[in-house]
């Protein structure tokens, strides 16, 4: 089901950066170090979201590119939107935004949607459009801990910001050069 | 840290410039207590050049440049000097910022991305400043002897990186092996392979191939690729030391928190040491568990995104160009998975035979 706002438009957050390749992209969230791949169809949604196109508008075309399901490729491709917008990765264009130029989109694989999205298949031919597949939206968080923030409270005796090793221990100098101690197995 | 960050008020750069004007004329005081030692380097295709007050940062922090060395003197593009304060005698001033203004990724808010750049780690306390205008920065911490290893093996990591930036060159989470007509890049996350690669072409007496990284190096993607090496400095297991003989024979330096030895390969293997070469392909090691060695095409996708989280999310700043940058270089080599086997013999043929085929093909 389209959200209430059926016309809703969408922008690439600014928490996140992405790059195109062949017929996927790779989406980094800058913000909570998660980064994330789309595979070919998902791709083909994120172009025409880029393009300003509004969400009713990528549905139909979606629809119009692929033999499945009307229905069925409406929600999926609302779920993925929705799922885009919750990882930070999409974010709402507001009436009241200043306008937006449309992203570049650099080696963009050929749409497999089309862009007027007011060219359904008519039924008196055979139907060459492709199965639609649902898009994949792949999500990795392994370099999550790299951004985690311990919270610094301390100052030390001569006003610099202080904080103490994990484990609360006082820092331990490593063993100077020259003087090497056998590494343990 | 959000993208992107709040704009900087014209107070807060005006309150930089002075901090940096404050750790100048502090460390001319050290310099003037303690006398300079000067050393040049080739770092990316640029000259640095490193002053140091007083010798201990000298002794720490120049064993993992000394295959860019240069005898040289004459220019410079970007100067860094180097003290600390216990050695020196010197005090330094606390800085303007608190914190709250403490980021991750030894990032200050106000500091980056601006003309006047800072890394400050706060467990050491170690600060690293850079005037993007004037090419000039400084190193200091308040203690040498409570120097980390780590920073031994990898110095001057994100002010080099800061500079860099803004001069062409991307600094990359990576390895490197090639031969003066070309290499590959090694990409992947921590406990991928890179070193172990890396490691095993160098210690191969029979392997052509020549060791520029292990974990760090410079891209420039135009005109075409190249990689710089940075440091030459590895790291290998405890567990796996019988497995690099050659190297495990030669004295480590210390061992690091991850429980790895940290050695300096260009004093005891200076003719395996490149300073780099063009770059002909992208190699994602993977380890298997099998017992051969091959190669298998990887996708552009997969090399990105081996390649682009590590090494945006351990530096600071410029992160969007840096992600633009990383795209490019994976969009314009063919990339490969390495799958290692349990023989790691096999490692240098394989990565051999594939710079052979594209140093032939350039």
């Amino acid at each position: 089901m389209i959200p209430t706002e059926a016309h809703p438009k969408y922008r690439t957050s600014p928490d996140a950066v992405f790059e195109t390749f062949d017929d996927e992209i790779i989406i980094i969230n800058m913000v909570t170090g998660s980064y994330y791949s789309l595979d070919a169809t998902a791709l083909g949604i994120w172009n025409l979201l880029q393009g300003q196109q509004s969400l009713s508008h990528v549905v139909r075309a979606t629809q119009n590119a692929y033999q499945d399901d009307a229905e069925t490729i409406e929600s999926t491709v609302t779920k993925l939107v929705e799922e885009l917008e919750g990882e930070g990765l999409l974010v709402r264009i507001n009436a009241t935004d200043a306008p937006v130029a449309a992203a570049p989109t650099a080696s963009a694989p050929a749409a497999s949607t089309s862009d007027d999205g007011n060219a359904p298949h008519n039924g008196t031919t055979p139907d060459s459009r492709p199965p639609f597949q649902a898009p994949k939206l792949t999500k990795f968080t392994d370099m999550q801990e790299l951004l985690l923030l311990d919270p610094i409270h301390e100052v030390d005796e001569m006003g610099w910001p202080h904080a103490r090793p994990e484990g609360g221990a006082a820092p331990q100098a490593s063993a100077p050069l020259g003087t090497p101690s056998a590494p343990s197995a | 840290m959000p993208l992107p960050l709040e704009p900087v008020s014209e107070e807060r750069r005006e309150e930089a410039s002075a901090f940096f004007a404050t750790v100048h004329s502090v460390f001319e005081a050290a310099a003037h207590r303690c006398g300079v030692t000067t050393r040049i380097y080739s770092i990316g295709g640029y000259r640095v050049r490193l002053r140091f007050a007083g010798p201990p940062l000298l002794h720490a922090l120049t064993p993992a440049f000394e295959h860019l060395r240069l005898e040289d003197e004459a220019e410079f593009d970007l100067t860094i000097g180097l003290w600390d304060s216990a050695s020196t005698g010197t005090r330094l001033p606390p800085p303007p910022w608190g914190p709250e203004d403490i980021l991750t990724r030894t990032a200050v808010r106000n500091y980056v991305d601006t003309r006047i750049r800072v890394a400050y780690e706060p467990v050491q306390t170690i600060l690293s400043v850079l005037d993007t205008d004037s090419n000039e920065g400084f190193f200091w911490i308040r203690d040498a002897a409570q120097l980390p290893l780590y920073q031994c093996g990898s110095p001057l990591l994100v002010p080099l990186h800061q500079w860099m930036s803004l001069h062409g060159r991307i600094l990359v989470h990576g390895g490197a092996v090639g031969t003066a007509e070309g290499g590959v890049l090694l990409v992947g996350k921590g406990g991928s392979g890179k070193s172990t690669a890396a490691l095993c072409c160098l210690g191969d007496p029979h392997s052509p191939l020549l060791y520029a990284a292990d974990d760090y190096g410079l891209v420039r993607c135009d005109p075409q690729p190249h990689f710089y090496s940075l440091y030459n400095s590895g790291k290998v297991n405890a567990a796996d030391a019988h497995k690099h003989p050659l190297i495990s024979s030669a004295q480590y330096a210390g061992v690091l928190d991850s429980q790895k030895a940290l050695y300096f390969l260009h004093a005891h293997f200076p003719e395996k040491i490149s300073t780099g070469f063009p770059l002909r392909a992208i190699v994602l090691p993977r380890v298997t568990g099998q017992g051969t060695t091959r190669l298998s095409p990887a996708s552009q996708a997969q090399a990105m995104l081996a390649l682009a989280p590590s090494t945006l999310f351990q530096l600071p700043g410029s992160e969007t160009s840096k992600f633009q940058g990383l795209g490019e270089l994976v969009r314009s080599l063919p990339c490969y998975v390495l799958e290692s086997g349990t023989d790691w013999q096999q490692i240098p043929q394989v990565l051999g035979g594939l710079v052979a085929e594209l140093n032939g093909n350039a």
